[in-house]
């Protein structure tokens, strides 16, 4: 019987090494989570004007340009698309990896629906692997900055997706997967298309007040070839920060619960550990009784 | 200067990182440089959407008065008053670290030469240099201009 309150100490001690180890976790990413909204923040002022002087040189200009139009697929030629897809280095973090794939797998099987080959682009070592464990072809991967992504990060990834893109026998959309940070305790996978933009007929003003009669300098062409990859940077790079907050809120949650988990199963364990030493206390008392009442009947017989 | 010019329109400005916003406020008059030549920009001026080249940008008559800031390319965009200059590298002079830019012209000089028929490479390349002389002017270094490839 000793044996089985030995078992018990022995589980006791190991659940108490996984509880400090998620409740470090767990504080590492609620210290994060504030920060990466900070950057989430700090870099909205820019995306927004980006996206403003877009929508003003596409919706004022006429202009016809690559960036904006639909190209026309090449006879017997299939459409490619880019499907940028954001994950995190690392795992620890709940559902947040598979949520993001599958939002990413749903977006392909669609597009594949519609007659178009989509093309992998992934971010994070966690898609990297689901892609390479199922032998699927990527175009591009970027791995090791997904929890503090930098401008420089997300500028490496959409510059080669917009040469991709450039290119006559490239791709002819770019789609972005990332995960959108709701609060704290809700995070949403997104799909977005980046390119070619999508036009929105309403008949309510642009944030901030109707367009002004822009002058474009030097023309507006050359304005939005200038403009354009500085879009799809800014939008990239909002995606990973997003993404990145989103992340650590994920792992948060998940480790929290995993504490919460192995406090329960401490506390369990304790009473069954308490209780299986108690069992061995009674059965040495009853054995001990049982052995003095069987000498004293041995005494009464032999008087 | 400010003190002349109360009551009077004034633009308001921000600079605009990707990163961050680096500086907001009213001043007089924006000076910077686009692709097709020097920009002054006072209230009242139309509105205009260029492209900016990688310049020093001056803001006059602010309430700290003269505010220098460099910018590594970027747009700017003017409309009713409101002025904002975006690129992905703002940065004003107190942040230029003058060693850095130093770097990065040397660098830039190595991909020029490096360059060859490569035009793409070629416009990066002198874009870097012309940011990292624009830091350098920022920062008052002796320096400028030595190997000035334009």
């Amino acid at each position: 019987m000793a044996g089985q309150l030995r078992v018990y100490r022995r589980r006791i001690a190991s659940v108490k090494a996984t509880k400090q180890i998620t409740r470090a976790q767990e504080l590492i990413a609620t210290a994060r989570i504030v920060k990466a909204q900070q950057k989430v923040a700090a870099s909205t002022p820019y995306a927004e004007e980006i996206t403003r002087a877009v929508s003003a040189v596409a919706s004022r200009s006429n202009a016809s340009h690559a960036l904006t139009t639909e190209r026309e697929p090449q006879p017997g030629a299939r459409p490619k698309a880019a499907v940028v897809v954001i994950t995190s280095d690392r795992g620890f973090a709940g559902g947040y990896n598979s949520n993001v794939l599958r939002e990413a797998e749903q977006l392909m099987q669609l597009l594949r629906e519609q007659g178009k080959e989509p093309v992998r682009y992934v971010v994070g070592r966690k898609g990297v692997s689901y892609n390479a464990f199922r032998d699927r072809p990527m175009a591009g991967t970027w791995v090791g900055f997904s929890d503090n992504p930098a401008y420089t990060d997300a500028r490496t990834v959409a510059d080669e997706v917009i040469e991709a893109f450039l290119d006559d026998n490239g791709i002819d959309e770019i789609h972005l997967v990332s995960t959108r940070f709701i609060s704290m305790l809700s995070q949403q996978p997104t799909t977005v298309r980046i390119l070619p933009l999508v036009y929105e007929e309403t008949s309510e003003p642009p944030a901030g007040g109707v367009f002004p009669l822009y002058e474009f300098e030097p023309s507006p062409e050359r304005v939005l070839d200038e403009l354009l990859p500085h879009y799809v940077r800014a939008r990239i790079y909002n995606a990973m920060l997003q993404s990145a907050a989103s992340e650590h809120a994920a792992r948060r949650r998940a480790m929290k619960s995993a504490t919460d988990n192995a406090s329960d199963l401490i506390d369990n364990l304790t009473r069954l550990a308490n209780a299986a030493r108690q069992a061995d206390i009674t059965q040495e008392i009853s054995e001990i009784v049982g052995g003095a009442n069987a000498l004293a009947d041995a005494n009464v017989g032999s008087d | 200067m400010s003190e002349s010019h109360a009551g009077a329109r004034r633009l308001n400005v921000s600079l605009v990182a990707a990163d961050r916003k680096v500086w907001q406020g009213t001043a007089d008059m924006v000076i910077a440089r686009t692709t097709e030549g020097d920009a002054g920009v006072m209230p009242g001026h139309q509105p205009i959407l260029s492209i900016l080249a990688p310049s020093v940008v001056t803001l006059r008559g602010t309430e700290e008065g003269l505010v220098e800031a460099v910018v590594s390319g970027g747009f700017l965009s003017v409309a009713r008053d409101d002025v904002s200059i975006l690129a992905e590298s703002v940065l004003l002079p107190s942040e230029i670290d003058v060693q850095a830019a130093r770097d990065l012209a040397a660098a830039a000089r190595e991909a020029e030469a490096a360059a060859g028929d490569d035009q793409e490479a070629r416009e990066q390349a002198e874009a870097d240099m012309r940011f990292a002389e624009a830091q350098l002017r920022a920062a008052g270094d002796a320096s400028v201009g030595a190997g000035a490839g334009h």
